[in-house]
């Protein structure tokens, strides 16, 4: 693929991004190649109604649409009604941005590197997850699950320990043989209120306020391009922090619900990510782990995490 | 009477339990160890006799309480329209 000269090249998901979009990531090796190009192109009103073509998957809260992706034939079209249509080719290696003329372009450029880029890699075929990890002594910790779950919380907790970052929010990984290895993403936790104590050690430099009003903050990162999946941990807040391993289709269950695009109506993506759940669930650990309040996060977190995660069923 | 596997189910097993995947409405449903191994003589196009020697030749369980239990895993299977009746 050959790109244009202005287009800033990006490495993380194991693939060079040439990108008009600013992406939180390091840049790719001189001379390598674009495996994905972001272009972004004239600002075009972007309405509500789903586009013309297949739907092949959709996200909606009880008073909006957040997403439709349609197909038809040639291009596939993301929609984040409001604030931009993005255009997919039909070789899945070029999104084609065309921003609302009121959208903000700071969140334009969020939903374009995060949702927009984990659609076209799943179209692709490849395993996204909803999810953040962090390397612990090589290994990943994965954190899966939904916004508002505690993902970035646990993850801001393990990068206090002495963690560094491998991404936050959307996480590709691969099955190789009998291990599961997971890819370096984006550089910064978005913390919501109740978890920016977590950061509280970070100099200022460290620490910017994102378009989504959460606190960015960016925690050492791992010096790894790829990383083996040491467990998968799917948290749900509570009062008290407490790990159960689960096995079986309670483990696939609970990984089913994690792809960082939801709402897919195409069998064949429905089909291969139970496939990938399962194949994930069959190599690494799964836990639930119930969290108290950031302010009641022990240290030392993965020692509490890993220990009941070594063995396989 | 014979059943399969509906066309519109994908199936994964893991650790003798099963997750089942209805592609049309993507609701996700989970089998436990018997009915897991129920259901794979069941979607590979076996009758409820088979499926309930199967549960019996692999669990401690007698043969007219499996039988029983076949009986109403295939009535809700069918329903949920995750199995289908093939002769």
């Amino acid at each position: 693929m050959t790109t244009r000269d202005d287009a800033a090249t990006y490495f993380l998901h194991g693939l060079a991004v040439a990108s008009d979009v600013p992406i939180d990531a390091p840049s790719a090796p001189r001379g390598r190649a674009p495996d994905l190009e972001i272009t972004l192109a004239r600002p075009c009103p972007v309405p509500d109604e789903l586009p013309p073509g297949r739907l092949v998957a959709e996200s909606a809260d009880p008073t909006r649409r957040l997403y439709a992706i349609t197909e038809d034939g040639h291009c596939t079209l993301m929609r984040f009604p409001g604030h931009c249509d993005v255009a997919i080719d039909a070789s899945y290696t070029r999104m084609t941005v065309s921003p609302d003329p009121s959208a903000d372009p700071g969140l334009v450029g969020l939903l374009a590197t995060g949702g927009a880029l984990a659609a076209i890699l799943t179209l692709a075929g490849r395993c996204v997850l909803h999810a953040a990890a962090v390397d612990v002594d090589g290994r990943a910790i994965v954190i899966l699950g939904p916004s508002g779950s505690g993902k970035s919380t646990l993850a801001a907790a393990l990068c206090r320990d002495g963690g560094r970052l491998v991404s936050d929010d959307v996480l590709v990984v691969d099955v190789d043989g009998g291990s599961v290895v997971c890819h370096r993403g984006n550089g910064t936790l978005r913390l919501r209120p109740g978890a920016q104590l977590l950061a509280d050690h970070l100099p200022p430099e460290r620490l910017t306020t994102t378009v989504d009003g959460r606190l960015g903050a960016c925690y050492e990162p791992t010096d790894a391009t790829a990383l083996p999946v040491a467990a998968v941990v799917v948290p749900q807040p509570t009062s008290e922090l407490r790990t159960e391993v689960v096995r079986g289709a309670a483990a696939v269950l609970a990984l089913s619900r994690g792809p960082r695009v939801g709402g897919w109506k195409d069998p064949a993506i429905l089909e291969r990510w139970l496939a990938d759940a399962h194949a994930i669930a069959a190599r690494v650990p799964v836990l639930t782990a119930t969290l108290p309040p950031p302010a009641d996060l022990p240290p030392r977190l993965a020692d509490r995490l890993l220990p009941d995660a070594v063995a396989l069923p | 009477m014979r059943y399969r596997a509906a066309d519109n189910v994908a199936y994964e097993v893991l650790d003798g339990e099963a997750v089942l995947l209805d592609l049309d409405s993507s609701r996700y449903y989970s089998l436990n160890r018997s009915g897991a191994r129920a259901w794979q003589v069941l979607a590979d196009g076996a009758g409820a006799d088979e499926a309930s020697a199967a549960v019996v030749e692999r669990f401690d369980v007698a043969a007219d309480v499996a039988s029983a239990d076949v009986s109403e895993l295939i009535d809700r299977l069918l329903a949920a329209g995750l199995l289908v009746a093939s002769s």
